[in-house]
């Protein structure tokens, strides 16, 4: 018995190298072989977003008007939100909703949404300028000044498009003018970039604009009361969110295909804390019964 | 609001620009020339006018009705301070710029201790920024794969390999100090344990055989873990981000006004 | 929300009143009380060992902008470094915007000055790292391993990088004290750091730090606003309860209301 204390005991000062490499083994090897897994359980707060963007198609006015899919990720999180951003996108093509990619986080979050946009634009035969618009990039310092002058100028306030061409030259712009005659807007984060479209332009118009969050999973807690107090109408929490949301499409993406490694890796993560625990427990014992002797 | 806000095109945009370039070194040389005495008086009449402007535009009532319909008086200014922000945004990062190029300018020429990494990092500066800038003027293939490549081949994954460092460094963090000393940390364990395994497919499966369905399914580990979420952990939240959001309020306020005696408010400058 | 409904006039007019009140009686010169804060109290034990040891101080001010959080950051970062300038140390703050550059520099040569030693303080020492978040972070990690500081001071807005800066120098033995309004990373520093400032525990640090009445009477001011805010939640609840919607009407958005259905529909009407 002692000796497997001691066992335990010596566990706890194990090289951080070796936890390192359990770990991008946990991660790896489901990526590189496709493991079988079964489909996630759906979330409320996935089925809801969901939902939203089912009943904005259904609408008859609503499905006329313009969606915004604000992607302030860089290559960093692309696991998360590229997956996420994937998800929401196909949706949105596949209902014939019309959108605008948008960042002011990071430029490199407007490259990756127009990204995705183009590359699944072949597949839904969408056409740029006239079912999708590229609106740039805003400093991060002038975002909240642009979104308020966006309220009632939208296409004033952004201009041009990336590549310079005035907005109000594309056919997709034509019936878009004020906050009023956008459907949805779409917040795909690895950071706390939420806050200036709830406080400046979700509820700025006639009606409040239905918002969804795509929030990395760390991000995501912190922002569950506004579920509930109407804020938003959804929110697909990380890569877990991005698999229950490729489940609801049918479509097996890399939501689906890194499910595995989540749950190794969260596997790996509980058991190294209850080893752990256990070497402390072990330690307290040894120490007593060195106490007696 | 007049056309002084209107873009301008062709001699008169030049004309302006010139005209912007030289009242603002006027402004510069004239700040130069203020008694120290009249400079804090100066920053805090500008911290209050500016602050005012947002605090006022955003708290005048707007009218009901009419073309002004859901506007106040200062409403139409937004936009040119919209534009006014982005300008010293983009001031900054030369500020930013130049510190950088400056530190490790010198670092470089006067051959400092790990002189190396300074040389490696201005290297990486022109790699990056020579293909970017040059391929909005040069639209050849080959300048748009080299920029293809410096970006999708170099920076992305880059980035990406910072990011999962932390997955790594959770690991260590949470086998080093996740330790059930008292009561508090064991039910903090616990939670923690919950909401790992329900976020799983694989944590799922532990559960799946219980009913999903009336007062069975609490017992399951995906409904136990959004229970977490949403009953426990968004009240906490809420309590929280309320405090946050007073102190945010107490310390604008004290910004505002120039209330604030911190080691940099009270200085003399 | 494009301009102010009248419920948040009033609220944003009252809670304001409140906090001025309160600093213009803390600045007339009436007692006030402040409760323990370990992690402030720390502040010097970091610094001496860091003094004893001969190994610099790190500190970060985070990934905000020129905000409220970021000066509060700078406020706290300024009041070690005019501590560490009485033992003639150095600070290392490495900054992740742009704009940060000429007030930190500014900031920090007031603090040394403070603290009798304006020629200690090196401009070099306030390097502009990057404006992208993982560059910053791979920077000052990269400072940590050559550096090795003793001490770290790690407050502001952080996100993931918040881990890769406080792992790092666990791994270099430093004593740590974080703050944060980002409460998503505050786990992550506990996990990482001897010390956190918890909620808005961070907004108090200046005012526990100095001892100025201004600062003091803020921090009663803002006490006050909150159990006003909170008899108002407790209020509402109570009347709600018993089938008065008067306060949820007051502060309530018929729209968001229609909105909150949709989760609603979602989660079966819970």
């Amino acid at each position: 018995m002692d000796n497997f204390l001691r066992l335990i005991v010596r566990a706890q000062r194990i090289d951080r190298r070796i936890l390192y490499l359990l770990l991008a083994l946990c991660i790896a090897v489901p990526i590189a072989v496709d493991v079988p897994q079964p489909r996630p359980v759906v979330m409320p707060e996935t089925q809801s977003l969901y939902n939203t963007i089912e009943s904005i198609a259904k609408d008859p006015v609503e499905s006329k008007k313009l969606a915004i899919v604000c992607t302030n990720y860089s290559g960093g999180t692309l696991a998360e939100n590229q997956t996420q951003n994937e998800a929401i996108v196909r949706h949105l093509m596949r209902l014939k909703l019309k959108f605008a990619v948008f960042a002011f986080a990071t430029p490199q979050g407007r490259e990756l949404g127009r990204a995705v946009a183009d590359k699944l634009a072949e597949e839904y035969k969408y056409v740029y300028g006239s079912d999708y618009v590229d609106l740039g990039f805003c400093p991060p310092d002038a975002i909240e000044v642009r979104l308020k002058a966006a309220v009632d100028d939208l296409p004033g306030a952004f201009e041009k498009d990336s590549a310079g061409a005035a907005l109000t030259s594309l056919p997709i712009m034509a019936q878009v003018k004020t906050v009023n005659d956008i459907n949805l807007i779409v917040e795909v984060t690895p950071s706390e970039t939420l806050p200036p479209w709830l406080q400046f332009f979700q509820r700025a118009g006639e009606k409040p604009i239905p918002t969804v969050y795509c929030p990395t999973a760390v991000m995501g807690p912190e922002k569950y009361p506004l579920l509930k107090s109407g804020q938003l109408q959804g929110m697909m929490l990380g890569l877990r969110g991005a698999s229950e949301y490729e489940t609801l499409l049918g479509v097996d993406g890399f939501g689906h295909r890194g499910g595995a490694s989540l749950s190794l890796s969260h596997l790996l993560i509980i058991l190294l804390i209850l080893l752990g625990n256990l070497g402390m427990f072990a330690e307290r014992r040894l120490r007593r019964q060195q106490g007696r002797a | 609001m007049g056309g002084f806000f209107v873009p301008k095109q062709g001699a008169e945009l030049w004309a302006y620009i010139i005209g912007a370039f030289v009242v603002g070194l006027g402004i510069l040389y004239a700040l130069s020339l203020t008694p120290k005495s009249l400079r804090k008086t100066l920053i805090a009449g500008i911290t209050f006018l500016g602050g005012l402007f947002f605090a006022l535009e955003f708290f005048w009532p707007v009218d009901t009705a009419g073309p002004m319909a859901g506007k106040n008086f200062l409403t139409a200014y937004i936009k040119p301070v919209s534009s006014v922000t982005t300008i010293l945004g983009a001031f900054a990062l030369g500020l930013g710029l130049y510190s950088m190029v400056s530190i490790h300018g010198r670092a470089v020429a006067k051959r400092r201790e790990n002189w190396g990494f300074s040389a490696v990092l201005l290297g990486a500066i022109l790699a990056m920024a020579i293909p970017a800038i040059w391929k909005e003027y040069d639209k050849s293939p080959q300048i748009a794969g080299f920029y293809r490549i410096m970006y999708d081949g170099g920076f992305n994954p880059l980035n990406a390999t910072m990011f999962s460092i932390v997955a790594f460094y959770i690991v260590s963090a949470a086998y080093r100090a996740f330790r059930i000393r008292t009561v508090e940390a064991g039910i903090l364990l616990m939670s923690a344990v919950i909401i790992m395994i329900g976020q799983v497919t694989l944590g799922q499966l532990l559960t799946a055989w219980i009913p999903n369905e009336n007062f069975s399914s609490n017992f399951r580990v995906e409904n136990l873990s959004n229970w977490i979420l949403t009953r426990v952990n968004s009240p906490a939240q809420l309590a929280i981000s309320l405090g946050i959001g007073v102190g945010t309020l107490a310390t604008a306020l004290r910004l505002w006004l120039s209330l604030e005696r911190g080691a940099f408010f009270d200085e003399e400058l | 929300m494009k301009h102010a409904t009248w419920p948040a006039r009033i609220i944003l007019l009252v809670l304001s009143g409140i906090i001025l009140y309160a600093i213009l009686s803390a600045r007339r010169g009436k007692k006030l009380y402040l409760r323990r804060i370990p992690g402030l109290n720390a502040i010097e034990e970091a610094v001496g060992r860091a003094v004893e040891m001969g190994r610099p101080i790190l500190g970060s001010i985070g990934l905000g902008d020129v905000d409220v959080i970021t000066l509060q950051a700078l406020a706290i970062i300024s009041s070690v470094a005019t501590t560490a300038a009485r033992f003639a140390h150095r600070i290392v703050l490495p900054l992740r915007n742009a704009a940060q550059v000429p007030i930190a520099e500014e900031a920090l040569r007031a603090a040394y000055t403070a603290g009798g030693r304006p020629d200690v303080f090196n401009e070099q020492d306030l390097p502009f790292l990057s404006g992208e978040q993982f560059a910053y972070a791979a920077g000052v990690a990269g400072i940590i391993q050559r550096e090795r500081p003793a001490a770290t001071f790690l407050f502001g807005t952080f996100y993931a990088e918040a881990l890769i800066i406080a792992e790092n120098a666990n791994q270099v033995g430093a004593i740590q004290i974080a703050g944060t309004p980002s409460t998503t990373q505050v786990p992550f520093f506990i996990a990482a750091c001897d010390y956190v400032l918890i909620g808005d525990e961070y907004y108090a640090a200046t005012a526990y730090i100095t001892r100025q009445p201004t600062l003091l009477g803020s921090l009663i001011g803002q006490d006050i606003g909150k159990m006003l805010l909170l008899g108002m939640i407790i209020l509402g609840v109570v009347l709600v309860t018993f089938g008065s919607p008067f306060i949820a009407n007051i502060f309530g958005d018929k729209d968001l209301e229609t909105f909150a259905a949709y989760f609603r529909a979602a989660t079966g009407g819970k």
